[in-house]
């Protein structure tokens, strides 16, 4: 069912998956990739975004902390006023909660006071050599509680020394975490709403499809006429009515070959039935008519014969003996035509009489043997004659082909059905080949319509060298049984 | 003494023929000639007739019933069959009825002759024409075959086999039926037919009938 990929090679082999998945899942899937796509790059642009604004704000704060303090302490230094210094290194670091440390070092980067509660980290007293510029020096680094930004203002343009203020950037980063969770809420919501517009989207666009594909199926298992239903105007919808239409053609073709063929049965069952009448029709004016003429022919030809002398009695006993081979002769196709032995004494009468001559006359085994049907029951006329024309056919069928030895026809009559079966020890045939060529084996073809005409079921069994079998079971009506 | 015979014939040219024959017999009178079965009858009720020459079809009533008719009013009233129909059926069926002579028209006056002869002897009369056919259907094979009983007896299997023969199923079908291979279906038929010493499945359902293996109607 599913057409080959028109693609070769792996890469194409992939495409040609993701192609097949069914609408449904593409729409469904477009939608959501759209959906994480903006989200990602809402998120990544609202997150550089706040980041450039934070940095900045933060080291400015930092800077004019720095700067203020710096100046403050000029005047404070000099007096060594260490106890003011302290105080206000303090207030300002209580005032800033993400201020870690505020030190005051002299110009050689020594630490002359500072926030923390024991001693200054290592690592921190290197890094204060250096020029500083008038304006302040911005640098980051990276400490054990996270990034720190630190700002060094210088105290009288440096010659008195420094003030440094760290600070970290934790408070920043919540407020970009909570920035991103509303981000993150925001695109949730809207991604919930995206799905379940994408649902509808899908279900306007797949449905129709899918029934599409219902309807199609239903055409293939043969049950045309049916329809899809038409939703909308778009391509989609013109393409179902255009569907309809077509599903509607083909049932309408399907009801007029049914007729056809209804009509063709019931001309093939007229020609049967007329050609069955004028037979017997003409079987019986052959016997009654002709053949009575001939019978009185031959008593008047005895009756002139009593009155001739010797050697025109000869002549005459001539006479007689031409008109008895025309009797013998119309009596014999008065048979062929139609025995009338199956008119007046039934199937079972007549089927046993043809066997008996037919195996005299060809010197062949034959027999014949009826069970469940007395004598004196009679079957409806239409199907004597079928099973007895086909039995004619089989039989003659097994003279020319089948080189027998023993051929026998059996009739069983049973409640509801008549069963005749007729079986030869023949060199039997390979039954494929006769579907081939049907036209050889007309005679077949024949007996399966005649049996089909009364509602009859042919069989036919054989095999090369097993003989063959042809088995007609015709159902009796209430009745008939 | 004369002998009165009626005439049953439809055809007119022909009762004409054998009246004209028979009546050159000094002792012979075709004293009634009818050409259907109510008009027969009728004259019956009418006339002393002391052979009746029927023919085996007649437009109106079937031979075979008006024959029985007869009888059944004159039991001994010698009826002659004078047929076209060479065929040893008809021929039993009237016997049957108690026709006491059946003669072909084909064949010589002289036996019509003979055969009322005959019956006014008290003597049934056959055609010789029809003497050979009636002995061949005394002596066909099939007819009163006596069936031997099997020197091995059948398999329950193989009984069952036999059944479904006799019924008309093929070897496919009861191969189907029962669930084995057509292959097995053909051992056991010719096991049975072995078994049995039959020759054809029409013995075979004649012997599954006397058997009782088979029941219809």
């Amino acid at each position: 069912m599913k057409a080959p990929p028109p693609f070769a090679g792996l890469v194409r082999q992939v495409l040609w998956r993701l192609l097949s998945f069914p609408i449904y899942f593409k729409i469904m899937g477009i939608g959501m990739l759209t959906a994480f796509i903006f989200g990602g790059f809402t998120l990544y642009q609202v997150r550089s975004y706040s980041s450039a604004i934070h940095y900045p704000l933060l080291e400015q704060r930092n800077m004019s902390i720095a700067s203020s303090l710096a100046s403050h302490f000029e005047q404070l230094i000099l007096t060594s006023n260490w106890f003011e210094i302290h105080q206000m290194l303090k207030q300002e670091k209580n005032i800033y909660p993400d201020i870690r440390y505020i030190i005051v070092a002299d110009p050689n980067g020594k630490v002359l006071t500072h926030t923390f509660d024991g001693a200054v980290p290592g690592d921190l007293l290197e890094d204060s050599a250096g020029k500083v510029p008038l304006g302040g020096r911005t640098h980051v680094w990276k400490s054990n509680v996270g990034l720190i930004i630190e700002c060094i203002a210088p105290i009288a343009e440096g010659n008195i020394g420094f003030v440094r203020v760290g600070a970290s950037d934790e408070n920043m980063e919540k407020e970009i975490s909570s920035l991103d969770r509303a981000v993150y809420i925001a695109l949730g919501t809207s991604a919930i709403i995206g799905l379940t517009l994408a649902l509808l989207l899908t279900a306007l666009i797949a449905r129709p499809l899918q029934q599409l594909n219902f309807a199609t199926e239903e055409i293939r298992a043969g049950r045309y006429g049916v329809h899809a239903l038409i939703s909308s105007n778009d391509e989609i919808g013109k393409f179902t009515r255009v569907f309809n239409e077509m599903s509607d053609g083909l049932e309408k073709g399907r009801i007029q070959i049914q007729e056809k063929e209804a009509s063709r049965l019931r001309l093939v069952q007229k020609a049967i039935s007329a050609q069955e009448e004028e037979r017997k029709r003409i079987s019986r004016e052959l016997h009654d008519d002709l053949g009575q003429s001939l019978s009185a022919l031959l008593l008047s030809i005895q009756s002139a014969a009593q009155q001739a002398a010797p050697p025109t009695g000869k002549t005459f006993s001539d006479f007689e003996e031409r008109t008895r081979t025309m009797l013998g002769t119309v009596r014999r196709l008065a048979w062929d035509l139609r025995p009338s032995i199956l008119d007046d004494y039934g199937l079972s009468t007549a089927l046993s009489r043809y066997i008996e001559d037919t195996s005299r006359q060809f010197g062949v085994r034959m027999d014949f043997q009826c069970s469940g049907l007395p004598d004196e029951k009679r079957l409806p006329d239409q199907i004597e004659i079928t099973l007895f024309r086909i039995a004619q056919e089989a039989i003659s069928n097994i003279l020319q082909h089948s080189g027998a030895q023993q051929t026998s026809v059996v009739l069983i009559g049973q409640e509801n059905a008549v069963t005749l079966l007729i079986e030869d020890d023949g060199r039997g045939f390979d039954i494929n080949n006769i579907r081939q060529d049907g036209v050889k084996h007309l005679g077949l073809l024949g007996m399966k319509e005649r049996a089909a005409l009364i509602d009859g079921r042919f069989t036919l069994e054989s095999n090369p060298g097993k003989g063959t079998v042809v088995k007609i079971e015709i159902p009796l009506k209430g009745g008939e049984g | 003494m004369t002998v009165h015979i009626m005439l049953a014939d439809d055809h007119a040219v022909f009762r004409n023929g054998l009246k004209a024959l028979l009546e050159k017999e000094k002792d012979i009178l075709v004293s009634a000639e009818t050409g259907n079965g109510a008009d027969t009858l009728a004259t019956l009720k009418k006339q002393k007739v002391d052979v009746l020459i029927l023919d085996l079809k007649m437009p109106g009533m079937p031979s075979d019933k008006l024959a029985e008719t007869i009888l059944q009013t004159h039991p001994k009233l010698p009826i002659i069959i004078l047929t076209m129909h060479e065929d040893e059926f008809y021929l039993k069926q009237f016997f049957k009825i108690g026709v006491k002579a059946f003669v072909l028209k084909k064949s010589a006056f002289t036996d019509v002759l003979q055969a009322i002869r005959a019956v006014l002897r008290g003597e049934v009369y056959v055609d010789p024409a029809m003497a050979g056919p009636m002995v061949r259907s005394f002596v066909h094979p099939s007819a009163g075959r006596k069936t031997v009983a099997p020197l091995t007896p059948l398999s329950d299997r193989e009984k069952e086999v036999c059944g479904l023969l006799a019924y008309g199923f093929t070897n496919q079908e009861i191969s189907e039926k029962l669930f084995i291979s057509i292959r097995t279906v053909e051992t056991h038929r010719t096991n049975i037919m072995e078994k049995l010493e039959l020759k054809s499945r029409a013995e075979l359902v004649q012997y599954a009938i006397q058997k009782g293996l088979v029941r219809f109607g």
